[in-house]
């Protein structure tokens, strides 16, 4: 079989199934941030007092309603180190004290700052895909000559004392720890 | 053509996006299929009279940013259910000159093919959406640039579907 067969023949088996969903939004951005979410949950400790062993892990979401989707796509059927995973999607004046994870998105820097200084010291791992999240969160999502690309501020992790493990920091484009710095 | 020759470097070969795969010593009869086989005949895509060199994604880049194997394998699940979605709407967008569908469709291909490290086609999802975002569509080298990216993208299926789990082939 020839390539463009072999192509043609992938485009028709597919595009059968998804030509009656009927797509108009973009769902690939999405579904591949909420891969890299659902890894960065997975390779994140939370404290005992902050995530008992029978609660389930509340993954929040604020603005963008495809991550939303996407996320509940992406975590279907699956546990958090035995935790079941919640989804719930939160406007800015929502409960976020009571997100494991907090992703925020379509709000302005200032925002977020503001949210963070709320947040302070709480075990919440932050993400987000502005510009500056880098120095306001704990995961900074970024698109990078095309590939998706993440920084993790460590600094910020362990002040709010969740332990990103070894691997994860190796996979990050930048580690933030302390003001201003950023290590390899 | 290599002195490989052990079980499964033919399908490795293949998978890395080769047309054929001959071993050492070299058989008289099997040398002349192959050159003559459909495969090594077969049209392939071009972009500017050229051939986009390479093969169809990097794995080291890919494991340095993904790492984690569950992290690859979803991110290959979402190209690998996305690339014949977005590749029938490019075509479609092209056959119709429709620049606003070939831009969107060709900008979400892009993304989760960068984010495999799948430079070649990423680089033909970028053509398009350049072409698009620059103004009326050159009907030829619209044509030309989808051939590329089509047949770069089933290079990179098939290397994809060579090497995933058997739960992610289709």
């Amino acid at each position: 079989m020839t390539m463009t067969t072999r192509c043609a023949a992938a485009v028709v088996a597919v595009s059968v199934c998804w030509a009656a969903a009927g797509r108009a939004q973009d769902v690939t951005e999405p579904s591949l941030k909420a891969a890299f979410i659902y890894n960065f949950a997975k390779f994140t400790e939370w404290p005992a007092e902050g995530l008992p062993l029978a609660a389930a892990f509340n993954a929040c979401v604020l603005g963008d309603p495809a991550i939303g989707d996407a996320l509940e796509r992406s975590v279907k059927g699956r546990q958090l180190s035995g935790h079941a995973i919640t989804v719930t999607r939160l406007p800015i004046d929502g409960a976020l004290r009571s997100c494991h994870l907090l992703y925020l998105s379509g709000v302005t820097s200032a925002q977020i700052a503001s949210i963070a200084a709320t947040l302070r010291g709480l075990p919440i791992l932050t993400i987000g895909d502005a510009d500056d999240f880098s120095h306001l969160g704990i995961a900074h999502i970024f698109v990078e000559n095309g590939k998706m690309r993440f920084n993790l501020n460590l600094e910020l992790a362990k002040r709010s004392r969740l332990q990103l493990s070894s691997k994860l920091l190796a996979l990050a484009a930048h580690v933030h720890d302390g003001p201003g710095t950023a290590v390899r | 053509m290599t002195a490989h020759a052990m079980a499964g470097d033919r399908d490795r070969y293949l998978a890395a996006g080769m047309d054929g795969y001959l071993s050492k010593p070299v058989d008289r009869n099997a040398l002349f299929a192959a050159v003559e086989s459909p495969q090594a005949q077969a049209p392939r895509g071009r972009l500017d009279g050229r051939l986009p060199p390479g093969a169809p994604l990097d794995r080291e880049d890919m494991r340095r940013r993904l790492g984690d194997d569950g992290l690859i394998a979803e991110v290959t699940t979402i190209f690998l259910e996305d690339c014949p979605v977005r590749l029938a709407e490019i075509k479609t967008a092209v056959a119709a000159r429709d620049r606003d569908g070939i831009r969107t469709a060709a900008h979400a291909l892009k993304g989760a093919a960068g984010t495999l490290s799948a430079s070649p086609v990423a680089e033909c999802a970028r053509v398009l959406e350049r072409m698009a975002e620059a103004g009326a569509i050159d009907p030829a080298a619209a044509d030309a640039a989808w051939l590329s990216l089509e047949a770069e993208s089933a290079r990179l299926v098939h290397a994809l579907g060579a090497s995933a789990p058997r739960s992610l082939q289709r």
